[in-house]
């Protein structure tokens, strides 16, 4: 579904990318794992089309999306859930939701919008205040919501369960694991190895701009071992 | 990595001669061809320090203001209505002069405490236009639309006389290149290069300890001394104001000659100043095509040349082919995206 | 109440209506785009010599208005789009800088092509009506009608339909609008037309009260700008009320002083209300 060819990421003069190669297959969970700063998101940004200057392949869906406008993949099938911002803070929750239900699903609003309430009933609960009043948390699971009730072929999640409380790092669990019996792939960052290690069934380790590594869950015996080995620090 | 610092020390100290040269240049050539050529370039320098002024202050202090011209006209009004009751002293006038700008450099600094980006710049824009008006809401005073003439006679310009001879000429020359030396020594003092960090990065700025306000502050008085001089020799030359020069129109010509030039320089405002309002009059013999003038002059310096002239010069220059060999590689269109977007980045 | 005072009410209505719409399409431009669009006023002259030139082609206010409307929109849109296009990528100045140089151009050409002169329009409807103890002209109460529909109408538009929300959502995250699949572009189009549109419509409409010259833009745009700083730079529903209110001063103000009077008591309110404003938001560094 996506594939990573030699990617290189700019984020103004600095070259925080250097040169990754990582796939993702259909309808497959995979993780991404590093310390802050090493290159997560703008590696998910370069993936999108948002703000990084790239260099290298990506392949999505088997054709070359890099230089393509971020409208244009998400209109292909690539949806993203940034870290912050990613909610549209003057439109309610259900506005909010409908606005990608609208351009690509737009003859199920409706089922869209069940989907997400499903997932996270708080948002239902809430449907009609503004997405800017939500708590930070509340906003992460609006944006995880919204960008899985469109059903793309690959999501692109960063960092979903910061700042969550335990009983709601569960529920976003609960989600990922949905979507990919959905059949939604998906490239999750995050800093928590318990969610990663449930929902994937690949983890790539990352490192100042590359890769250091790809394994499966299974060979760790926790975070500390991972960080140790992979993540050029001790503890995760 | 030894043959850049001794070819740029080289190249320094020929642009410290060939300053020199210019300074002399200019206080000899144009008195020996006579005419109207000091007169005309008197007015070009007085407007080069309204756009010095506004080049310190946007480019250097990334203080995007388009206020500047009010300043300038607020000095040259304090200056007419003061020699209107019959004060004719020319250092009193003078003093006049810059405490007439202080009052609007006093506003402006207020603006940059308080704001910053859009919200400065359009407080700036807005208080331009409010002053323009001002001449019309208090007509007795200041002369309404047909504006107002300066009294006095020659002692308000210390005796000398600005339509002839050239030693008026010579006072506008000597003031205009102590404010550039003056900046010059400012710009590379150390609180000129607080300045242009906390223009670059504020956040980092006031993380480092710098009192970004202050700063600020200090940067908005020392452009309308410049400014306040300039609205001053304007009119002492003109002997007369009208409100045309509070407005949006001369704020604008400031910052338009400014960028020309390249508005991160002390040279680049002045050099821009003289450059455009000498094509104006060139082109504009007889008809009122300014206005489409300065809009095209301004769109080219928008599209083509947003480092301005001597922008130009630095990145296709001498010293940029002497230094090219000892760079890194850089970045892909990290480089160009780079230096035209910085220069004048406030909002 | 006082004939005078009615009058000056009503001119209030006309005055405000007129600018709230300029003023609606500089906010919205600024706040999808993020750019203050100086030739504001050049839309608005333009869209009165459309007006005045189709009024004499077809004789029919209504048609001219539309039609004059829809060109000076859609042709000064895709201008704009053209000027500010290459300019996106580098800070909010430049974009600034050469709206400024567009409206210097456009006002010189105009001009020069058209001619220095006032061009004068009768109103239509010049049927005068009663209202309390004076007569007012139909036209002029058509005039307040269609402004404030024509807001009405946007407001919903924005709210409900699916190019309305694009705007708004680029407005308010532009990013996450692009990686939901907004069409960032067309949208941005689209606010540069109806910006222009908005300007073009109130100089048509205004053209029996104003008459037709190169200039006629200058005193609104100064007056939108006025507008648009004191309702918050991309506040739409804060700067059409606002207008009314500044339409109202302007009118009711000049009864008791001179224009420029109360020009300048509107800037200096303005202004205090933006330091009041800023200083409130209690950003420890200004950026």
């Amino acid at each position: 579904m996506l594939e990573l060819r030699d990617l290189h990421a700019y984020y103004g003069a600095s070259h925080v990318v250097q040169g990754i190669d990582l796939s993702v297959g259909p309808g497959e969970a995979v993780g991404l794992m590093g310390r802050n700063g090493v290159g997560k998101t703008t590696t998910l940004k370069a993936i999108m089309g948002l703000e990084a200057r790239t260099r290298g392949q990506i392949l999505f869906d088997g054709a070359d999306v890099a230089g393509l406008p971020s409208h244009v993949r998400a209109g292909r099938g690539l949806g993203y859930v940034p870290e912050e911002r990613a909610v549209f803070p003057q439109m309610t929750v259900e506005e909010n939701v409908r606005i990608g239900a609208l351009i690509h699903r737009p003859r199920d609003v409706r089922g869209c919008l069940d989907a997400a309430y499903e997932l996270f009933p708080i948002l239902a609960e809430r449907r009609g205040q503004l997405a800017g009043t939500l708590s930070g948390g509340q906003q992460k699971m609006l944006s995880l919501a919204r960008g899985l009730a469109l059903r793309p072929k690959l999501l692109l999640v960063d960092e979903p369960t910061e700042g969550l409380m335990p009983a709601n790092v569960a529920l976003i669990g609960a989600a990922l694991a949905r979507a990919t019996q959905l059949g939604v792939a998906v490239l999750v960052v995050d800093a928590s190895f318990d969610l990663v290690a449930e929902t994937c069934s690949r983890l790539y380790a990352m490192d100042r701009g590359v890769l250091t590594g790809m394994f499966r869950p299974g060979e760790f015996s926790g975070p500390d071992e991972l960080a140790a080995r992979y993540l050029g620090a001790v503890g995760a | 990595m030894s043959v850049a610092p001794r070819v740029g020390r080289t190249l320094r100290s020929w642009r410290a001669i060939g300053a020199a040269a210019l300074v002399v240049g200019l206080a000899v050539v144009p008195p020996a061809i006579g005419g109207y050529v000091p007169r005309a370039l008197t007015s070009y320098l007085i407007f080069g320090l309204l756009a010095l002024s506004v080049g310190l202050i946007s480019g250097y202090g990334r203080l995007f203001n388009l206020g500047v011209g009010a300043n300038f006209g607020v000095s040259a009004y304090a200056v007419a209505v003061l020699s209107q009751y019959g004060l004719t002293n020319p250092l009193l006038l003078l003093v006049g002069a810059l405490g007439a700008g202080l009052m609007v450099a006093l506003l402006f600094a207020f603006y940059a405490l308080v704001a910053g980006g859009v919200e400065y710049l359009m407080l700036t824009f807005l208080t331009t236009l409010a002053f323009a008006v001002l001449p019309l809401a208090l007509p007795d005073l200041l002369g309404g639309d047909n504006g107002l003439a300066l009294k006095g006679g020659l002692g308000v310009s210390f005796g000398l006389n600005p339509l002839r001879g050239n030693e008026f000429y010579w006072l506008v020359l000597a003031v205009v290149v102590g404010c550039a030396l003056l900046s010059w020594f400012v710009v590379r003092s150390q609180a000129g290069k607080a300045v242009q960090a906390i223009g670059r990065n504020p956040v980092r700025a006031a993380a480092m300890g710098y009192s970004v306000g202050g700063y600020r502050v200090a940067l908005t008085l020392y452009a309308s001394l410049i400014a306040s001089l300039g609205g001053w020799l304007y009119v002492l030359q003109n002997s007369f104001v009208h409100q045309d020069i509070l407005g949006l129109g001369n704020s604008t010509n400031g910052l338009v000659y400014a960028l020309i030039g390249g508005a991160n320089t002390i040279l680049g405002p002045l050099l821009g100043a003289v450059v455009l309002r000498f094509v104006n009059d060139s082109l504009s013999r007889g008809s009122t095509q300014s206005p489409l003038y300065l809009g095209i002059v301004l769109m080219l310096v928008v599209y083509f040349l947003p480092d301005g002239l001597l922008g130009l010069w630095d990145r296709y220059g001498p010293r940029r082919r002497a230094a090219g060999a000892d760079r890194a590689p850089q970045p892909p269109a990290a480089a160009a995206a780079g230096t035209s977007a910085e220069n004048l980045e406030a909002v | 109440m006082d004939g005078q005072v009615v009058l000056q009410l009503l001119n209030g209505l006309v005055v405000g209506s007129s600018l709230a719409l300029v003023a609606s399409g500089l906010a919205l431009l600024f706040g999808v785009l993020h750019v203050i669009n100086f030739a504001q006023g050049d839309f608005f002259m333009l869209g009165a010599y459309a007006v005045w030139f189709l009024l004499r082609v077809t004789h029919n206010y209504v048609l001219s208005v539309v039609a004059g409307t829809l060109l000076v929109g859609i042709a000064g849109g895709l201008l704009l789009s053209l000027v500010v296009w290459p300019l996106l990528r580098r800070s909010q100045v430049w974009t600034l800088l050469a709206t400024l140089g567009l409206s210097l151009i456009v006002e010189q050409v105009a001009t020069n092509v058209l001619g220095g002169d006032a061009k004068l329009v009768d109103a239509p409807l010049a049927v005068p009506v009663s209202v309390g103890p004076v007569n007012y002209p139909l036209y002029f109460l058509v005039v307040v009608v269609v402004g404030l529909g024509v807001l009405l109408a946007g407001s919903f538009a924005l709210k409900y339909t699916k190019y309305g929300i694009w705007l708004r959502a680029v407005a308010q995250n532009r990013p996450m609008a692009a990686a939901l699949g907004v069409p960032v572009p067309r949208v941005f189009v689209l606010a540069f037309v109806v910006c222009a549109g908005l300007a073009a419509l109130a100089g048509g409409l205004l053209v029996p009260l104003t008459a037709v010259y190169p200039t006629v833009g200058a005193d609104v745009i100064l007056y939108a700008f006025i507008v648009v700083v004191a309702g918050g730079m991309g506040n739409l529903r804060g700067a059409a009320l606002i207008a009314i209110l500044v339409g109202e001063v302007q009118s009711l103000g000049s009864l008791v002083a001179k224009p420029s009077v109360v020009t300048i008591a509107l800037f200096a309110l303005v202004i205090v209300i933006l330091m009041v404003r800023a200083r409130q938001q209690k950003v420890v560094v200004r950026l």
